[in-house]
């Protein structure tokens, strides 16, 4: 395994190689940064130049191109409050109110270090996996993963408010994300369900337009309304301290920051999970971390907390996607599911070969991800200071520009007009949500994990009848399903006892 | 008569700049022009890079060399990438369908998103059919069919869903053929399906041939059954035709085979000029040709035999002539895909 371990760096070493996911980083920088444009769009455009390429030097080019994408998007994500790439929506939460408050550079220090972190986390814990990755995804079956969309889904618990109205207010709206889920053909039968005999609505909502829309047109609206720039008329922040701040951040909540990278990384490796589920449970987890209910008031307005997690979790689940799609041949995510496209194209079968007889090779994809993440994150922090004055732009120059960009991005999730009637559809209802109060995260989780609950629902059922209700890890999953659930009204209750002792 | 025959003559050589200008039109048409080959899919899978395959070399073998671009627009089990073809597309010949032939099984059970006549396309050629196949858990003590035919009990099938191989297939074995499946529908992709046979969540497992193959060398699967079209490997298998008890089964089975067997085909929209359609036709018998082209269909696993568009048609035409009776039978099993 070690001799692997060298010998995937050297893969990635050799010039061409290198040099290739040089190009590839550049070509995901500019990506990524980009409001909306999102990392598997661009390597579905990148697939055709693999074909003189070796397998190395081929992953080096794509994985270098998309683990760059992945963290340029938080930037994004931070500055303008449009999701940089699909997958990055939960920096927005907590990312863009800093940046409104005049704190984008140590917002954007803060994303930039803990994706870092994440990504270094991601690619030890791979790393050391591999000997038991494959016993552990095997472990998991239709019930299990049905139970494991379960936990995710009681997450909405902490992403809403507090107090009997906030809770409700967030079961409500993952009720509606649910229910939003279920647009298009049923899997099971292949009835057709609210299609309103479109054809666009037969595979269901696409998650990009969608999240684009509801997290992007609100903040663009708002920057309309107010006047001014995206930091209002705040002075200028000191932009060179605000990012060594955020870096601080990082590491002054290392403990937040390895957990969520353990999040992601199981997310991850877990075959149809689903990119988009990681960095959501990972904010989750870090409005968790809250002591009291007046720090947990602040998730959504700007605690540094709710970026360093979903920052984490983002980067480190990449390593452990890899997993389920070299291993197993199932993609997590519709990045994964391009490279996979890729690995055919190179000849390569996924299956138990790539983590024995190949396993240079899914090294040298480990090391694309650290090396690729570290030059990334050196990069950034050089020009941070630059990309961080976009905040005290005028609002009137910036919003024509990151309209257009948002509609680009949601144009190539599936090239069709209907994705930008999505987009501004639930833009509206995004806006409306802002402006009554109702959380928007609940809604995005029930959306990302609808589908999963019922297909592994289903399969369970009509594979098992009830018996998978004893599976062991199925037991354990309730057991946990039951804790994440409880815990905020615990912490609440803790909270009170506490407070009668402390007057 | 001497000076009719020698006006003939004077007319057809002042023919031949003209013929000669068509050709270099046509060479100045492509010329810097990008040809899009569209699908109606995305992410992986083999019709995805074999598609990228062909339009890798395509441009080579058309005057002018246009550049050739894949572009993918799923949606609605290549439905709406079919009807975006054959009606939004401007005929110039640089816009090409890369199809999933199972549309004309949409068309003949009359879907009503259907918005298009597959006889009506012209058909440039197929770049090669890809049976199916069904396969067991190598553990499981089942060898032969007939031994799944006698099986003390319901062995489970996982399938993508209705209108899918992994569904279509074992379903008609097991209404016509006596097999003893219990099928789980439902799996997100054939990847998943897989991933459960590992697990043993699942039995059996149906899919396209290039696709079992790669499961059996791997030591996953053993195959069993096949359908008409015989791939590489499995020429001695079984076929389902030949193992269903009753005429209406075999006709329904005969159906599925029909867009299997067209394979891979690509074709432009109708009105698109006659001769650009030849220039196409041309190149396409060409690339097949391509040692190039050949050795990176190798590297991908893929087979790539020639299907000529004129064949294609012909099966379009056939698969759609059907009686009455079978398509009344052949609603009761068989549904579209998402």
């Amino acid at each position: 395994m070690f001799d692997a371990l060298i010998d995937g760096l050297f893969l990635v070493l050799q010039w061409k190689a290198f040099s290739l996911m040089m190009v590839g980083m550049g070509v995901g920088f500019v990506v990524g940064l980009l409001p909306g444009i999102g990392g598997p769009a661009t390597l579905a455009l990148m697939l055709p130049f693999i074909f003189k390429m070796s397998p190395a030097e081929a992953f080096a080019f794509l994985l270098g191109m998309h683990s760059v994408a992945a963290t340029t998007g938080d930037i994004t994500s931070v500055l303008f409050g449009v999701p940089g790439e699909g997958l990055s929506a939960a920096t927005v939460i907590d990312g863009h109110p800093m940046a409104k408050r005049g704190e984008a550079g140590r917002a954007l220090g803060a994303a930039l270090m803990s994706s870092l972190v994440g990504a270094l986390i991601g690619a030890v814990f791979l790393a050391l996996a591999v000997p038991i990755v494959r016993p552990l995804v095997l472990s998991f079956g239709s019930p299990e993963l049905f139970m494991l969309s379960v936990v995710g889904i009681s997450c909405i618990t902490s992403l809403s408010g507090l107090g009997a109205r906030g809770q409700i207010r967030g079961f409500a709206m993952g009720c509606l994300g649910l229910l939003v889920s279920t647009i298009g053909q049923e899997r099971q039968s292949g009835s057709l369900r609210f299609d309103m005999g479109m054809m666009y609505l037969w595979d269901g909502l696409d998650l990009i337009p969608v999240l684009v829309g509801i997290f992007a047109i609100p903040e663009i609206v708002d920057l309309a309304v107010r006047g001014t720039a995206i930091a209002g008329d705040r002075p200028a922040e000191d932009l060179q301290k605000g990012v060594i701040e955020g870096i601080k951040d990082t590491f002054r909540h290392f403990w937040l920051v390895f957990r969520c990278s353990a999040i992601g990384v199981f997310v991850g490796i877990m075959p149809g999970a689903g990119g988009g589920v990681a960095q959501w449970v990972a904010y989750a987890h870090a409005v968790q971390s809250a002591k009291d209910a007046k720090e947990r008031e602040g998730f959504g307005k700007g605690d540094v907390r709710g970026v360093l997690g979903p920052g984490a979790a983002n980067n480190s689940k990449e390593g452990g996607e890899l997993i389920p799609t070299i291993a197993f041949g199932v993609p997590g995510s519709g990045a994964m599911a391009i490279l996979l496209g890729g690995f055919l194209i190179m000849g390569i079968v996924p299956g138990p070969d790539m983590l024995t007889k190949h396993l240079a090779i899914t090294y040298s994809m480990v090391w694309t991800l650290v090396i690729a993440n570290i030059m990334c994150v050196i990069l950034c922090l050089g020009i941070l200071n630059h990309l961080a004055k976009i905040t005290y732009v005028r609002g009137g120059l910036m919003i024509p520009f990151v309209l257009f960009l948002i509609f680009v991005g949601s144009y190539t999730a599936n090239g069709q007009i209907a994705d930008l009637i999505v987009t501004f559809l639930f833009g509206f209802l995004g806006y409306i949500m802002v402006l009554l109060g109702w959380p928007r995260p609940p809604m995005v989780l029930g959306f990302v994990l609808g589908k999963l609950i019922e297909t592994y629902l289903f399969i369970s059922v009509s594979r098992y009848g009830f018996s998978w209700l004893t599976h062991p890890i199925v037991v354990f999953l309730i057991l946990l399903t039951a804790l994440v659930i409880a815990y905020p009204f615990i912490q609440e209750r803790r909270q009170r006892s506490r407070s009668p002792a402390n007057a | 008569m001497r000076r009719m025959s020698i006006l003939s003559l004077l007319v057809g050589f002042s023919m031949i700049p003209l013929m000669v200008s068509s050709a270099r039109g046509q060479a100045n048409f492509y010329e810097g022009k990008v040809i899009t080959l569209v699908i109606g899919a995305k992410g992986a899978g083999s019709l995805i890079a074999a598609t990228q395959i062909t339009a890798h070399h395509l441009g080579k073998y058309i005057p002018g060399k246009p550049a050739v671009i894949v572009q993918e627009m799923p949606g609605a089990a290549h439905l709406l990438a079919t009807n975006s073809v054959f009606n939004v597309a401007k005929p110039d010949g640089l816009t090409i369908l890369a199809s999933n032939p199972n549309v004309a099984v949409a068309q003949l059970a009359k879907v009503e998103q259907v918005r298009f006549d597959v006889r009506k396309f012209h058909w440039l050629g197929s770049t090669g059919a890809d049976g199916v196949a069904l396969s067991i858990r190598t553990d499981l003590p089942y060898k032969t069919f007939e031994d799944i035919r006698k099986a003390d009990q319901d062995l489970i099938v996982g399938t993508t869903g209705p209108g899918s191989n992994a569904h279509d297939f074992p379903l008609l074995l097991k209404e016509f053929a006596g097999a003893k499946f219990r099928l789980v529908s439902g799996y997100p992709s054939n990847g998943d399906v897989q991933l459960a046979v590992q697990r043993k969540e699942v039995d059996v497992w149906a899919a396209l041939a290039t696709t079992i193959k790669l499961a059996v060398d791997q030591g996953i699967v053993r195959a069993i059954v096949r359908g008409r079209v015989a791939s590489p490997g499995f020429e001695n298998l079984p076929v389902d035709e030949d193992l269903a008890t009753s005429s209406v089964g075999k006709a329904i089975m005969g159906i599925r085979a029909l867009p299997l067997a067209i394979g891979r085909a690509f074709a432009a929209p109708p009105g698109t000029p006659a001769d650009r359609v030849a220039i196409l036709r041309e190149a396409f018998a060409k690339v097949i040709k391509d040692p190039e082209f050949l050795a990176e269909g190798k590297k991908a696993k893929i087979d790539f035999q020639y299907i000529s568009g004129e064949q294609a048609l012909k099966d379009f035409t056939a698969l759609l002539n059907q009686t009455p009776e079978v398509l009344k039978e052949m609603g009761k099993y068989i549904k579209l895909e998402g």
